[in-house]
């Protein structure tokens, strides 16, 4: 009798625990509380994503893999900046509402993007 | 990442794309009790749609100082998602339009000096030192210091970490990625 109810009890924290770790992780990965995002767990290889956008590269199928043609994009800037005239000459946007299209970039040097946010 | 923007912003296009915030402030702080996730009176929520997103990028891009041409995504669809880089990531693409580089996806994967030395490569860049330092990254429950130490050219494929290499949560977000 005490050995059955000692193994429903653990059944039941295992229960607990599960819930716990599974609100734990949904909350972090919604970022409701302002936590960070989750890192993904150990030895996890993220599986090759599947890119409709066209690429850089005019008739080149895009991806985000090493050795792939990155997809394109155009984005508004924050403020007009003057050595984007450098690269795009009379293409450069001149005001905020005019986009950078990262297929004008690519092509004649290297483009280093970093993708992030103050937080 | 200014030092290194400084350094090779004539010789390689250097850019910034501002994608969804990583930490934002929860719905009930408030600029008094949001820390560092408010600059003066703007709190760093998760912003719902394009305009707000613009002024956390505005806000944020005027407190650092940023000289690097900064871009603000979409909402939806969105670069960051397409790149998969929340909460941020570091690409680098060559003179042929290839991806020749793509860091470890944060929160603590961005890493400028790798970024910097594979810059370096593309542009036979030989002499002289890189204007960034390694980056180092508190190790977890005892072990060694990792990520800088290791070479650029083990960690091109960014998701593709063994255990070890497994970067901790911060306990804070490092505020200092772009400056």
């Amino acid at each position: 009798m005490m050995k059955r109810s000692c193994t429903a009890s653990i059944g039941l924290i295992c229960v607990a625990l599960g819930v716990l770790c599974w609100w734990t992780s949904t909350v972090a990965a919604q970022g409701v509380s302002g936590a960070g995002p989750p890192d993904p767990p150990p030895g996890y290889n993220q599986p090759a994503r599947e890119i409709t956008e066209p690429s850089v590269i005019k008739g080149q199928k895009a991806g985000i893999e090493l050795g792939q043609y990155p997809p394109d994009f155009r984005l508004e800037m924050i403020q007009p900046y003057p050595i984007l005239e450098k690269w795009l000459g009379v293409q450069a946007p001149k005001s905020v509402d005019d986009k950078v299209m990262l297929a004008q970039l690519v092509g004649k040097v290297p483009v280093m993007l970093l993708l992030g946010s103050y937080t | 990442m200014k030092a290194l923007y400084e350094a090779y912003h004539d010789q390689a296009v250097i850019l910034v794309v501002y994608i969804r915030e990583a930490h934002p402030a929860a719905a009930d702080q408030t600029a008094e009790d949001a820390g560092w996730k408010a600059i003066n009176k703007t709190v760093f929520y998760q912003p719902k749609t394009y305009e707000e997103r613009r002024k956390l990028a505005e806000t944020a891009c005027l407190f650092w100082e940023l000289p690097i041409p900064t871009l603000i995504d979409t909402m939806e669809p969105s670069v960051g998602v397409t790149y998969d880089a929340w909460p941020n990531r570091l690409y680098l693409i060559d003179a042929h339009g290839k991806i020749v580089y793509r860091g470890v996806r944060g929160p603590a994967g961005v890493n400028v000096h790798e970024g910097e030395l594979e810059l370096r490569k593309l542009l036979g860049i030989t002499s002289g030192e890189p204007v960034t330092k390694p980056k180092r990254i508190a190790a977890p429950s005892g072990r060694g210091r990792f990520g800088s130490d290791s070479p650029a050219s083990q960690r091109k494929d960014g998701d593709a970490k063994s255990p070890s290499e497994t970067p901790p949560q911060p306990s804070e977000p490092a505020k200092d990625q772009l400056k």
